[in-house]
């Protein structure tokens, strides 16, 4: 019954107007979420009168999420989740005795450690005490020192609210419920079985994950979903149903003859721009788009696939397999290899940036002073300029993320040489098996698997490409002439500069569609043939 | 071991309690009671915005985009200047935007989304329109009417879009903020590599009414003819690099009242020629690339560039260098832009006399000459004591380079009223690309841009 007053307490709070009337988005859940909670407790004291004994399933499940909802709405209403600057401040202002306390906690720790391999000696006892007096007493002085009186009266200003003290009622009576109905007792006369306590104390851990995948993945992408089927201003200023129109817009082509053959767009239909000439047969064609970039960036991103894939996995398979030897100062060529990866996309694509400048980079420097070294090369007479040059631009993209990419591809085949089994190169060096023969045979097909896992990841990296083309083509993202265009640059700019966020939305969904398919295709084509060994 | 498990949970409780304890500034703004504020400008300002009531003060926050860290240090201090002189009216709190090159402006476009955008904010000069248009800045004409505030101490030419009114197509009564600063280009010069090509040099050419297109040339050729790495001129594919020899040559991007483009009138296309004559006579780094790194390195020897520019040159330019104003084009000026931004307040918030109050402080030329002092703006005020400031500020010695650019009748950079601005960018940056790297002619350019750029005026 208090589920179900909660409930109904939520509804009308997330159904409140006026000033406080929360964001469409959110109030839109909130009342889903009520709808469902009310209903669902509904079932649940139905249940619980008729002694079914799923009732108390039913009836903690949705105490709990109640409660986990209200909990973060409570946060909120007190200022929590933007109190983290305050936060900041205030331990600054007290950051000696936050060191004490520190001190203080690590002191009891090692006296732990002591007491534990000699639990009869005193004095670890008493150092532990003093830790815990030092701690307190340090803690006691952070308090003065960090003069929380602001943050007592900003919540004590809030706290009296009717909507913080609904919301409060409703967390508090979610918790109780919880509290009750998980007792052994309850669950002695629901007649709970040990399987079903098993399952809901596994579903108790496993919640805090499952909770931020939906509020947190899931509902945002589902709710992105929602905003493709809109005209949704990314300002909030905005929003009207349009159907299915976004996606129309983004797919849309046209295609028409022309007597010229560099006709413009007077020869395709209204809205409709020029994506590229054909010469078909002795006849001129006009393919046009309503969305060029976009069509753009999807020829960018299947060049990019085509070429960043095998370039990040196939020098990952070779490498790993010179590291899985024994051979002395492996393991720090592993961590060398390694390095890339765990370094920031921004800060190595801006170092690239310099790399690739056509006058002062040093890769048009050695292209250059290798000329002049090697008599039979014939050195050019400028540098090249890489990232200005339609030809070359995708290509210093491939380039930058294969670097980053291949050193965890090759740890990942690292761990795939594992699980080989010895006796197939044994077998093999005493068949007599020259080095190819074995990579051939042996492991390249053990570490199919691995193969596949890494295909699949950097393949959807790859199509995701978005961060070094921002770096790397400033100051006109996606230049020069679209030439490094990607769908999730090209959806950026329409959600952040065309302040369109449902056609960006939109444009989000017909990538993940492509991004599904491929995986979806590696997937179905994998299930041909044995497997064996590495990562799956 | 429940009791220890409550007492822990207690005492975290208590340390975030008291490490969220506000600080002093914001503890001591609760004493003043908030003043009574209304909307202005008609716009709806119901919704919850930046703007923070503690007890019953008022914080405002603003956010600027400085170009470098002492130039948000200097903004901090104004901020508490302004603060401190401001006594228990309202307090502020400053946040430093990002610096030149990140998405200052899409961070801003998602917080206002949110509601969780600063009260009083800058955005660039042709970001007045789609801020406008969308309803996200307020109208501070009724405030300033009220109280008899001078505009005609600023610059014309912001100040033209600042109270243009979309309503009447034409400046009015309204007022979308106030400038921040104004800017212009110059040529960052590297004197020794000039002299070392024993090319004459641009500031006597200028100071004797010679400094044009073909002198220009000369010097670009002069230090190209160097060989090696060296060219003689770098700029980078930003608008406003290939625009303004549009503009030098009489041209532009759009019609007088900017209504429609004007990509193919032939003082345009003039401008367009000269600057693939540049790029196909091999006289500059390539088309696209960072200008400022190789300028830098000291290999080029002239390098176009905003004030904004100056504090990286005196951090890292280890040669003689120097600024001198831009050559001048057919048209007769050297088509230089005035580029500016403003402070404007946001739609939604809750105290729009209080950040109104801000703007002007932000504004004034005490302020001003404080920014100016570090060399990177020129004020928007046409104050001569701000300008002295800007002047004494060496190096580069030939600051006036500066000044002369906007007395040349600059161009200012503008938003478009009747359009989408980011569309029209980017299908005319691809296109000026397209040909000056030769994937185009200039012909098929001019026959076809302004339908390619109509899709901008549509949106």
């Amino acid at each position: 019954m208090i589920g179900i007053v909660a409930g109904v307490v939520s509804m009308l709070l997330a159904s409140r107007t006026g000033d406080d009337e929360l964001p469409v988005a959110i109030k839109l859940f909130m009342q889903v979420f009520s709808i469902v909670v009310t209903v669902a407790h509904l079932v649940a004291a139905y249940g619980v009168f008729r002694g079914i004994r799923r009732a108390r399933t039913v009836s903690l499940i949705t105490n709990y999420l109640l409660f986990v909802v209200a909990a973060a709405a409570l946060l909120h209403q007190l200022g929590a989740f933007t109190a983290i600057g305050k936060f900041g401040t205030g331990l600054n202002k007290a950051f000696l005795p936050f060191l004490v306390i520190v001190v203080g906690l690590l002191w009891v720790l090692v006296a732990g450690q002591l007491r534990a391999k000699n639990p009869l000696a005193p004095g670890p006892n008493g150092l532990r005490k003093a830790g815990w007096g030092l701690a307190a007493l340090a803690g006691v002085w952070f308090v003065i020192a960090s003069d929380p009186s602001g943050m007592l009266s900003t919540i004590a200003d809030r706290i009296t609210q009717p909507v913080t003290i609904g919301t409060l009622l409703v967390a508090v009576g979610a918790a109780l419920a919880t509290r009750f109905m998980w007792q052994r007792r309850v669950a002695v006369h629901f007649g709970t079985t040990a399987a079903e306590e098993q399952t809901l104390s596994g579903l108790a851990f496993l919640s805090p994950n499952l909770i931020g995948f939906m509020f947190f993945f899931a509902g945002p992408l589902l709710f992105s979903l929602v905003v493709s089927f809109f005209e949704w201003k990314t300002t909030g200023t905005g929003r009207s149903f349009v159907g299915i129109d976004n996606y129309v817009r983004a797919l849309s082509l046209d295609v028409s003859s022309a007597d010229a053959a560099n006709a413009g767009n007077e020869v395709l239909k209204p809205g409709y721009q020029v994506l590229m000439h054909m010469d078909w047969f002795g006849q001129n064609w006009v393919l046009g788009a309503r969305d060029v970039e976009f069509w753009l960036s999807l020829r960018n991103i299947t060049i990019f696939l085509v070429l960043a894939v095998p370039a990040s996995v196939l020098p990952a398979l070779v490498l790993s397999s010179i590291l899985a030897s024994r051979l002395p100062g492996m393991r720090v060529f592993r961590a060398i290899y390694f390095v890339p990866s765990v370094a920031g996309v921004i800060g190595v694509a801006i170092i690239w940036g310099q790399l690739f400048q056509s006058t002062v980079g040093w890769i048009n420097y050695l292209i250059l002073r290798t000329g002049e070294i090697l008599p039979f090369v014939d050195p050019p007479a400028e540098g090249h300029p890489w990232l200005s040059s339609n030809s070359t631009a995708l290509l210093s993209m491939v380039v930058v993320f294969a670097w980053m990419n291949f050193g965890f591809n090759t740890v990942l085949y690292l761990a795939g040489h594992q699980s080989i089994p010895k006796e197939l190169y044994e077998a093999a060096d005493i068949d007599g098996a020259n080095v190819w023969q074995v990579f051939r045979k042996i492991t390249v097909p053990q570490l199919r698997n691995t193969t596949f896992y890494v295909l699949i990841t950097t393949s959807i990296l790859a199509l995701q490409l978005f961060d070094i083309v921002w770096i790397l083509s400033t100051p006109e993202p996606g230049g020069p002439n679209n030439a490094t265009t990607t769908p999730v640059l090209a959806l950026y700019e329409e959600a952040f500069q065309g302040n369109d966020q449902g056609y960006a939305s939109a444009l989000a969904w017909v990538l993940f569609l492509i991004i599904f398919g491929f995986t979806f295709a590696q997937f179905r084509q994998q299930k041909d043939g044995a497997t064996s060994g590495g990562v799956s | 071991m429940h009791t220890r498990r409550w007492a822990g949970a207690l005492v975290a409780l208590t340390l975030v309690a008291a490490a969220c304890g506000d600080d002093e500034e914001t503890s001591t703004a609760t004493d003043a009671p908030a003043p009574e504020t209304t909307a202005a400008g008609g716009t709806d300002t119901t919704a919850a915005s930046g703007g923070e009531t503690d007890g019953e003060g008022v914080t405002i926050r603003w956010r600027t985009r400085p170009d470098n860290d002492a130039e948000a240090a200097v903004y901090a201090s104004i901020g508490d200047q302004i603060d401190e002189a401001n006594g228990d009216a309202f307090s502020l709190s400053y946040e430093p935007g990002n610096n030149e090159g990140s998405p200052y402006q899409d961070q801003l476009v998602t917080e206002i989304g949110n509601g969780t955008a600063p009260d009083v904010f800058w955005i660039p000069g042709t970001d007045i329109a789609r801020f406008q248009s969308e309803g996200l800045i307020l109208d501070l004409g009724p405030l300033a009417s009220a109280e008899g505030f001078d505009l005609s101490e600023f610059y014309p030419e912001p100040m033209y879009h600042l109270t243009y009114d979309p309503a009447a197509g034409a400046p009015g009564d309204v007022l979308w903020g106030l400038p921040r600063d104004v800017s212009t280009f110059a040529l960052y010069l590297n004197n020794d590599l000039i002299a070392e090509a024993g090319a004459e040099d641009p500031r006597a050419l200028a100071a004797a009414g010679e400094w044009n297109w073909e002198t220009f040339a000369e010097v670009a050729g002069a230090v190209s003819a160097l060989g090696g790495e060296n060219k003689g001129f770098a700029m980078s594919s930003w608008w406003a690099n290939y625009g303004l020899f549009m503009n030098a040559a009489g041209g532009g991007f759009f019609n007088e009242d900017r209504t429609a483009c004007a990509l193919d009138t032939p003082e345009s296309i003039a401008g367009l020629e000269q600057i693939k004559a540049i790029y196909d006579g091999g006289l500059a780094i390539p088309f696209g690339e960072d200008g400022e790194a190789p300028w830098k390195a000291g290999t080029v020897g002239m390098f176009v560039n905003g004030r904004w520019a100056t504090p990286g040159a005196r951090a890292d330019a280890n040669f003689n260098w120097d600024v001198v104003e831009l050559p001048t084009g057919p048209g007769g000026t050297q088509g230089n832009w005035l580029f500016w931004g403003a402070y404007v307040v946001n739609a939604n918030t809750e105290h729009p006399e209080e950040a109104w109050e801000l703007v002007k402080a932000l504004t004034t030329a005490e302020t001003q000459a404080q920014i100016s002092e570090l060399g990177a703006n020129i004020p928007s005020r046409k104050s001569d004591a701000a300008i002295e400031a800007f002047l004494g500020f060496t190096p580069p010695e030939n600051n006036q380079a500066f000044i002369n650019g906007l007395a040349d009748s600059p161009t200012a950079e503008g938003p478009l009223w009747t359009g989408s601005w980011p569309k029209y960018d980017e299908i005319m940056n691809g296109a000026v690309t397209a040909v000056i790297n030769g994937e185009r002619t200039i012909e098929d350019f001019q026959e076809k841009i302004c339908s390619e750029t109509a899709e901008a005026f549509n949106s």
